[in-house]
């Protein structure tokens, strides 16, 4: 039941009783009443982690969801962890569930957790495996500490280019609420910054980053007020389910998959791509705020590359590949060899994310790239990134 | 730019003060009018050269106007005309131009003539409607010697485009809003109180109630296929609700915020959803749109001096330009339509009633709780029924949601899961019942200045948790 209306609806009644006749006002009695309720509730509010404020949320949900999931392995604690995190590519493509169950009939029989939404970005992500740690009981905490933990990192050129991508987009910006706290306001300011092209006009890079502070600065107040939290005006529920994995099915409009698989061998497609030089400073931003952040709780880095009809993409994702430190590990692209299994029609819903069936596909590839890598995934901690 | 957007906030926090901090209304007029084109502007810019052209236009209409009047052989009817057919043709051109060629080039292709042009694509610019009525406002009061021309730019500028009520009204007339700028403002603790209260109970209407209804509305009406009666029920019930949260909230923040700058709006809403008549209804609803009708159209067609039948007639012709204001869609025609017939129906009632209700039973405190209980049921159904075709996108899916509405009253309706019934409903009657019983109270209020910032602090903080965060327009800017 929407019970809580009956909290707006005092609100109403008490702020039409309100009346004021005097010419002035007693500025600073007011002031201090209005600034003290204001304190108070920010004071409160810093207490409550974003997750819980935002319960509702689907960041909340999968992290909620991941806790559950870590806690009903028996013995998870005696494995190693695996933290998937990425965009639509991987919350589409990659089924941990059926990665899990593919590495264990090969032997190794880690625990495959995922933090992946559609058009997460970086901060998103980082905000969602910083939460899943701080969700986990202290008894938890403490056995994971003494687990290996390794985190898996998507490369995908559009979010490693622009840390504030498809902010534009309302339903990402309504999102953002949740992990757009002050620490990420900054640093995403600061990442957003940092990927503006060294040759920008002057004018026209105020403008941006005006535009995008106004932005954030929107979500940060958001985050800051609870803005939304109660908007379904139920009792606050901490046990609502979110799905384990979700698949696509049949195809986006406007897709002809015999058109992106000839694209592979189209050379005006690599042709437009941008020409690899080096790590985007905007992905370097996020890494570093990344590496502060998780560099307690994670005890390894690796990097992955899903398969994808966009020849410039995976150029992207090469260039990645061949910068990376020696050491670190990176699954795919993968080769022109590699991709023949997936070169099927009822794999793709559009370039670059599987339906259903092409989920699973991916996935178990993705399980048996972690095999071959395994031991050098296991030392690639975050020492290999000094010089970045 | 949108009062629920921390853009405004900023823009309201920088501007009260620097407004205030001003000596006099000689350097706040300037400021307001730099203001006005910065807030029309930040949707986009390139119309705020249309609201510019407006002006000056209107600026001078107003001086030919007066001109022709002391001139004994200029004809200041054609002035007027002239004046008023260039507003119409701006008004007509974005507003009117593609659904007129749309349903012109639909007519033809019905007989099998294919004219082989493709529909206009213009885009509205917003709030239009709101200030070619005041351009037109100003220019009949000058006509009618209630106003002497402004010769002051600027502050026929103030008028046209003052910020707060620009995009969504409402409709302010000259001969109210130019004498307020001719009087010196001076800082008024009652006023802004009263503009706070104003603007929180706005933010209330608009950013909790209405868009948490609009949540719960628009995927019921987005796809109506295979909806239950109940859940069909439920999306007019909270679109009844909807509409009237969203355009009275709108309403109340822009009186709230003139109130803020030291200035007086007239009231747009006086809890029509408590009026037992349909005449009572439209002197409650949107009343700066019903009384610049009654003024401008209904009484220049000659109101009700002419007879009974040219009043209905009168009465038809404006309630159907009523609806062709909302938007250019027959949907909207035919919303004004119902409402004109409802309109004469209950003037036809009025005049016969006598007729049938006869005996002394009819003077009992029974029969007129009873009767007007069932006035109040009557006409709030009619509403709320008129509300399905100025929602709906098309006739078919009007026809769809009658019959879903007559599978619900029919007890078929199923189940809607899920739906706020609490929500569709609480509020209103808590606005329509207690609200508006505290607007007329004089025991029992908070007094206190210290307390009533209390109040607004902790409702502000109210309406940050439960208010729908993501974007929802205001259903008014469209027209």
């Amino acid at each position: 039941m929407d019970l809580l209306v009956l909290v707006p609806v005092a609100a109403l009644v008490l702020v039409s009783s309100v009346r004021f006749s005097g010419h002035r006002i007693p500025a600073w009695p007011c002031a201090l009443a209005a600034g003290g309720v204001l304190a108070l509730f920010l004071c409160l509010r810093a207490v409550v982690p974003d997750e819980q404020v935002f319960i509702g949320s689907d960041a909340a949900r999968r992290i909620r969801a991941q806790v559950r999931d870590l806690q009903k392995k028996p013995d998870w604690w005696g494995k190693d962890i695996l933290i998937v995190e990425g965009s639509s590519v991987a919350a589409y493509g990659i089924d941990n569930r059926e990665v899990e169950a593919a590495l264990a009939a090969r032997g190794w029989d880690p625990v495959v957790l995922e933090f992946a939404l559609p058009a997460a970005n970086h901060f998103e992500r980082t905000f969602l495996v910083e939460a899943f740690f701080r969700n986990l009981p202290r008894a938890d905490r403490d056995k994971i500490r003494a687990a290996r933990v390794i985190l898996l990192k998507e490369v995908f050129d559009l979010y490693d280019r622009n840390p504030l991508c498809l902010f534009d987009k309302e339903e990402y910006q309504e999102r953002a609420k949740v992990y757009m706290n002050p620490s990420n306001a900054i640093q995403s300011w600061k990442a957003y910054a940092a990927s503006l092209p060294q040759g920008m006009p002057m004018v026209e890079r105020a403008s941006d980053l005006f535009r995008s502070g106004i932005l954030i600065g929107e979500r940060l107040l958001m985050n800051r007020f609870g803005a939304g939290a109660l908007s379904d005006m139920r009792p606050v529920s901490w046990k609502k389910r979110s799905q384990a994995f979700h698949a696509l099915s049949g195809t986006t409009p406007g897709f002809s998959y015999e058109a992106a698989a000839n694209s592979m061998d189209d050379t005006s497609d690599r042709e437009r791509a941008m020409p690899w030089s080096g790590f985007p400073p905007g992905w370097l931003a996020c890494f570093r705020h990344e590496k502060q952040v998780l560099g307690d709780d994670v005890d390894a880095v690796a990097f992955f590359a899903m398969p994808a009809l966009e020849p410039h993409r995976v150029l992207y994702q090469q260039g990645f590949s061949k910068a990376l430190p020696d050491g670190t590990t990176m699954i795919g692209p993968p080769t022109s060899s590699q991709l023949q299994p997936f070169l099927r029609k009822d794999y793709w819903f559009d370039r670059a994310h599987p339906t259903g069936p092409g989920a699973a596909e991916f996935s178990r590839w993705f399980a048996g790239e972690l095999l071959l890598r395994r031991s050098l995934m296991q030392d690639g901690g975050w020492g290999n990134f000094q010089g970045l | 730019m949108v009062f629920n957007s921390l853009i405004f906030l900023l823009f309201i926090a920088l501007l009260l003060p620097a407004y205030w901090g001003l000596r006099s209304d000689r350097w706040r007029h300037p400021l307001l009018f730099a203001a006005n084109f910065l807030f029309y502007g930040w949707w986009d810019w390139r119309f705020t050269s249309l609201l510019f052209g407006v002006m000056v236009t209107t600026w001078a209409g107003g001086l030919w106007i007066a001109g022709a009047l002391d001139h004994p052989r200029r004809n200041p009817r054609w002035a007027l005309f002239w004046c008023c057919a260039v507003q119409l043709g701006v008004l007509g051109y974005f507003k009117y131009a593609n659904f007129f060629s749309g349903s012109f080039q639909h007519a033809l292709q019905s007989v099998g003539i294919n004219p082989g042009w493709t529909t206009l694509n213009i885009i509205l610019p917003a709030g239009i409607s709101f200030y070619i009525f005041q351009a037109i406002s100003y220019l009949a009061s000058i006509y009618q010697k209630k106003l002497t021309p402004e010769n002051n730019f600027i502050k026929l500028g103030v008028y046209l485009g003052f910020f707060p009520h620009l995009v969504a009204g409402p409709i302010i007339r000259a001969d109210y809003f130019l004498p307020q700028l001719a009087a010196p403002r001076a800082f008024d603790g009652a006023l802004f109180f009263s503009g706070c209260r104003k603007f929180v109970i706005g933010l209330l209407y608009k950013a909790v109630f209405a868009d948490n209804l609009a949540a719960a509305v628009n995927p019921i009406y987005g796809s109506l296929a295979g909806q239950s009666g109940a859940s069909i029920f439920g999306a007019c019930l909270g679109f009844y609700g909807q509409i009237y949260f969203d355009f009275a909230g709108y309403s109340l923040m822009a009186i709230g915020v003139a109130n803020l700058l030291g200035y007086t709006l007239p009231d747009n809403f006086s809890f029509p959803y408590g009026a037992a008549s349909l005449v009572d209804f439209w002197r409650r609803w949107h009343i700066s749109l019903s009384t610049w009708l009654r003024d401008y159209v209904y009484i220049p067609l000659g109101g009700n001096r002419l007879g009974v039948p040219r009043q209905y007639g009168n009465l038809m012709v404006t309630m159907l330009l009523g609806g062709l204001w909302h938007g250019a869609n027959w949907n909207f025609v035919l919303w004004g339509g119902l409402h004109g017939l409802g309109l004469c129906a209950n003037h036809l009632w009025v005049a016969t009633r006598g007729r049938f209700l006869v005996g002394d039973w009819v003077n009992t405190t029974a029969a007129r709780t009873a009767g007007l209980a069932a006035s109040w049921l009557l006409v709030q159904v009619f509403v709320l029924l008129c509300w399905v075709p100025f929602r709906a996108q098309s006739s078919a899916d009007t026809g769809t949601i009658f019959q879903g509405l007559l599978a619900f009253v029919s007890g078929r309706g199923g189940v809607a899961a899920g739906f706020p019934w609490l929500l569709a409903t609480l509020p209103l009657i808590a606005d329509t019942f207690l609200v508006s019983s505290r607007e007329r109270a004089t025991s029992g209020l908070i007094r206190n200045p210290v307390a009533a910032t209390l109040v607004f602090s902790v409702s502000l903080l109210v309406i940050f948790l439960f208010m729908r965060s993501e974007r929802v327009p205001f259903i008014y800017f469209q027209f």
